[in-house]
């Protein structure tokens, strides 16, 4: 395929290795974030409904 | 049925809960048959050579750039207008989206422009507005992490989006009327004869439907996870007082 892109394989995989690497970051960040979010409200409200159980 | 009732957060992560998986599996679907078939199954440009395969990147994310900062007005004026509380919290959400894509096509489309005119930058009316786009994108969030009441930071992320629709509107329409730049015509027109040959049309078609689902998958994400922060930050000012 590199051969296929002969002088223009540089560009033309840049573009595509940074695109990739810029959205792959953007797609792992989320789901990190997201992820990172659930955990906090689970533990969070896990936290107050044992609170208000203790009196 | 209303619309509205989706304002609703408890409505809104009940049906984004069970459109996400779809949507998700639409995205992967879309993206990899659109670039791949871009990528491995079209021929060279007459005039660009290969490098004609950076469209199936480049003019997707130029198109989600634009649109999700005008999605981002919509979003900030039912704010501005009804305060639905999901609405400001999904502008918030596609900020980091659009900046990314922002800067995927501006890299994308330095890196066709080394070859097709010889240099990697140039300061055309066309790439100069999407940087100043970019720079909207970076100012909206770090407005956003700098207040700490959300309604306020909703209120003034809201203002700077309708400020930063001129750029948005330009960067779209500059590439129709602006001709005295480098940067060539738009790739896709609604009238047939203006738009790139076939064998170049359908799988760039495919690619922006995969880069416009990766947009809707990211943006309910972000959105669940805002709504989550929001309901996080409630309980915690309950449980203090």
């Amino acid at each position: 395929m590199i051969a296929e892109l002969g002088k223009h394989a540089v560009p033309v995989l840049g573009a595509y290795g940074a695109a990739i690497l810029l959205i792959a970051a953007l797609v792992v960040f989320t789901w990190w974030q997201a992820r990172a979010a659930k955990n906090k409200l689970d533990r969070l409200e896990i936290q107050l409904k044992q609170g208000n159980s203790d009196g | 049925m209303s619309l509205w009732k989706y304002a609703n957060p408890v409505e809104f992560m009940r049906l984004s809960g069970k459109v996400l998986p779809v949507v998700g599996v639409a995205t992967v679907v879309c993206l990899v048959a659109g670039v791949g078939w871009g990528f491995f199954g079209t021929p060279d440009d007459y005039q660009m050579g290969a490098t004609a395969r950076i469209i199936y990147i480049h003019v997707p994310s130029a198109f989600i750039a634009i649109n999700a900062w005008l999605m981002m007005l919509v979003a900030s004026l039912i704010w501005l207008v009804r305060r639905h509380h999901v609405s400001a919290l999904a502008a918030k959400a596609a900020a980091p989206i659009g900046a990314t894509m922002t800067a995927v096509a501006i890299l994308t489309g330095a890196f066709w422009g080394q070859p097709t005119w010889g240099t990697f930058w140039v300061w055309d009316p066309r790439l100069t507005s999407f940087l100043i786009l970019l720079m909207f994108y970076l100012g909206y969030i770090a407005l956003c992490q700098a207040i700490d009441d959300p309604d306020k930071a909703a209120d003034l992320t809201s203002v700077l989006c309708m400020v930063g629709s001129v750029f948005a509107l330009l960067s779209r329409y500059a590439v129709l009327f602006w001709n005295q730049g480098l940067h060539q015509g738009a790739s896709l027109s609604l009238d047939a004869e203006e738009n790139v040959a076939d064998v170049f049309f359908y799988p760039l078609v495919l690619s922006i439907v995969g880069f416009v689902l990766l947009f809707i998958t990211l943006l309910l994400i972000r959105t669940r996870m805002e709504i989550r922060n929001r309901r996080a930050s409630a309980l915690l000012q309950r449980a203090a007082q």
